[in-house]
């Protein structure tokens, strides 16, 4: 019991520190940003609002209301202070749009997208590893090498295109974009639409919300599914090789069981490997999003692009990089739990 | 010195990878060859009207003349492909290289000498790695504008880490090593030892990241060529002209999206392949 508790605490502790480790990280992220945003040529706010001349008297105002008269260095601090209490400032081109609303709605939409996309490529990425694996050197062995070659090269709204046309256009299965058919009503609970329609006891709309999410995570999930591919096939044939293996079929263990002992010793790099990954994810789901209509966050900063709204393109990318910050220290938690070599 | 029958035998000669690389060469070469003689091979011009106005409201499948059919605009989709080639090759090949020529170095000095200024470079270079590279390119691109120059310096920002990780990593090997000892020994000027000692056997994992870099920039600059960003519709270029092709899918209009996710596809394959196959011959694992 004692001993439970100590190791909770050092778990802790390790937590603690891991997630120190992640500030400079967005730091250096938010200094990158900040300077970039500042070497715009010319003024941001004439260019987005896609004039060359706005009277000097409305111009100076804007830039006050968007504190972009003050010092550099002011500026820099006062936007870090903002951004720690989640805010995100207001938009350069609707006069008086919270940016902090506008993330605040669209992130479960990526959220939602990224572990269904993630789910998808890891599942797709066992199966094919562990059938090229098991018959090392076979057709399905090739057939598997070059599925992890190609997948990862498929271009996202390519694939996407190629879905939207076989099962939205052709066949009429699934919808081509959206999160939820505007029929269908939704409490809005936490804004990740399958769980709210859990909550809220709501299968219509649970169902509805599934169909739509089918197309985008399976775009997703193809292309991010390569990597795994190869990860599992070269990792799990290496330890079919192990005395330990051999060791358990010399007793007569089912190959079912042989296999899930094998298994779960390839996972651990498979988890280390999936920290890495959730940036390329969160990266494919910019694609991703803007392909299917999905309100999240790259279609936000797809919109946001095309109208040149600097602001908005700021808080996005910072929320990106909270979210990769974030990411990387779940995934340091989960492998201090499931490697036994680490010590905290 | 390296001398072109060297050269030759490194790529044709019967060594592991050899078939990857090959296939991965030729692929390239074919789009090289699309580029250079795109107005030889291209029947029509990039935004030339090429069917009767009164077609051109909407996209009209292959035919003959068309074999890939036309745009809303009545655009010959294969044609805005060949003189896209160019734009594409322009910005990858200008970031690849450009990436390199920044990534490399950083990481021969950063590793070769280590210290703060390692530590700092590493720290920086980390950052960036971590965070998504097509969304980090397209907050620079729209920042600088859209244009393929533009679009190139933005993927370079993506990929010089990259570089210099796989650089840093290496040299931290070959700088414990007993010919770095030796020459060390021997009281070579520390250049010396970095560029004739050091650099050359960095050299085939340089080439495979090269390979590995140039596959991603390609899907990241169709991402970069989607968002509007490397040139203005109508000018040609695959990932925009994907884009606009979306439009009229719901149309049944597929070959507006296909052809050109195929051509994108098709090299970023070409790239993958040749940094397959130079992995496999110099036994390097890279992270992907």
């Amino acid at each position: 019991m004692r001993e439970g508790v100590a190791r909770v605490g050092r778990l802790l502790r390790y937590i603690v520190i891991r997630g120190l480790l992640i500030i400079p990280t967005i730091l250096i992220l938010y200094t990158l940003i900040f300077i970039l945003l500042r070497v715009i040529p010319g003024n941001p706010i004439l260019s987005a609002l896609g004039t060359h001349y706005v009277p000097p008297e409305i111009l100076q105002e804007k830039m006050h209301r968007l504190g972009l008269d003050k010092p550099l260095y002011v500026q820099y601090f006062d936007y870090l202070w903002n951004i720690l209490h989640g805010n995100f400032g207001e938009s350069m081109v609707i006069e008086g749009r919270s940016i902090s609303k506008d993330l605040a709605y669209r992130i479960p939409a990526t959220i939602e997208l990224t572990i269904a996309g993630f789910t998808v490529s890891v599942l797709l990425g066992l199966i094919t590893g562990t059938l090229a694996a098991l018959r090392r050197g076979s057709k399905i062995d090739y057939s598997m090498r070059v599925y992890g070659i190609v997948a990862y090269t498929l271009f996202i709204p390519w694939l996407g295109s190629l879905f939207i046309l076989l099962f939205s256009v052709y066949l009429g299965w699934l919808p081509a974009g959206g999160r939820l058919d505007p029929s269908i009503t939704l409490k809005r609970i936490t804004g990740i639409y399958t769980l709210d329609a859990i909550l809220t006891g709501n299968p219509a709309a649970f169902f509805n919300a599934l169909k739509h999410l089918i197309l985008p995570a399976l775009t997703l999930g193809i292309v991010l599914s390569g990597a795994y591919t190869r990860l599992v096939r070269s990792n799990l044939s290496d330890i079919l090789q192990a005395d330990f293996i051999r060791a358990y079929r010399s007793r007569g263990l089912p190959e079912t069981k042989v296999l899930k002992y094998a298994l779960r010793n390839a996972m651990i790099p498979i988890v280390t490997y999936m920290g890495l990954q959730l940036a390329i994810l969160l990266g494919g789901a910019v694609l991703t999003e803007t392909t299917f209509s999905w309100p999240g966050l790259g279609s936000y900063l797809f919109e946001k692009i095309q109208y040149r709204d600097y602001s908005a393109i700021q808080g996005t990318i910072m929320v990106f990089a909270f979210m990769v910050g974030l990411v990387s220290l779940i995934v340091d938690i989960i492998y201090a739990l499931i490697d036994p070599r680490i010590r905290y | 010195m390296p001398t072109i029958s060297g050269v030759t035998q490194q790529i044709f000669g019967r060594k592991p990878g050899r078939g990857l690389l090959l296939t991965g060469l030729a692929i390239i070469l074919a789009f090289v060859i699309l580029a250079v003689f795109a107005p030889w091979i291209a029947p029509y011009g990039p935004t030339e009207r090429s069917v009767p106005s009164s077609l051109a409201a909407s996209p009209q499948p292959p035919d003959r003349n068309h074999i890939m059919g036309t745009t809303e605009l009545g655009y010959d989709v294969f044609s805005r492909i060949v003189w896209g080639t160019r734009i594409v090759l322009y910005v990858v090949a200008f970031s690849a290289i450009l990436s390199m020529a920044i990534g490399v170095p950083l990481g021969l000095v950063s590793g070769f000498y280590g210290g703060k200024l390692d530590r700092i470079l590493s720290m920086v270079m980390d950052s960036i790695y971590a965070f998504p590279g097509i969304v980090l390119a397209l907050a620079v691109a729209s920042v600088l504008g859209p244009s393929p120059t533009n679009a190139a310096i933005s993927l370079s920002v993506v990929y010089v880490p990259t570089f210099f990780r796989m650089v840093r990593g290496q040299v931290l090997e070959v700088r414990e090593s007993l010919y770095v000892e030796a020459a060390e020994a021997l009281g070579y000027p520390n250049t010396h030892i970095m560029l004739y000692h050091v650099l050359p056997n960095v050299a085939p994992t340089i080439l495979v990241v090269f390979g590995l870099a140039a596959t991603d920039a390609i899907l990241t600059e169709a991402g970069l060529a989607f968002f509007g960003l490397t040139v203005s519709y109508p000018s040609p270029d695959w990932g925009l002209d994907l884009r606009v092709g979306l439009r009229y899918l719901d149309q049944g209009a597929w070959w507006a999206t296909l052809f050109p996710g195929i051509v994108i596809t098709l090299l970023a394959l070409g790239f993958a392949l040749v940094g397959e196959g130079l992995g496999e011959r110099y036994a390097i694992r890279t992270e992907r």
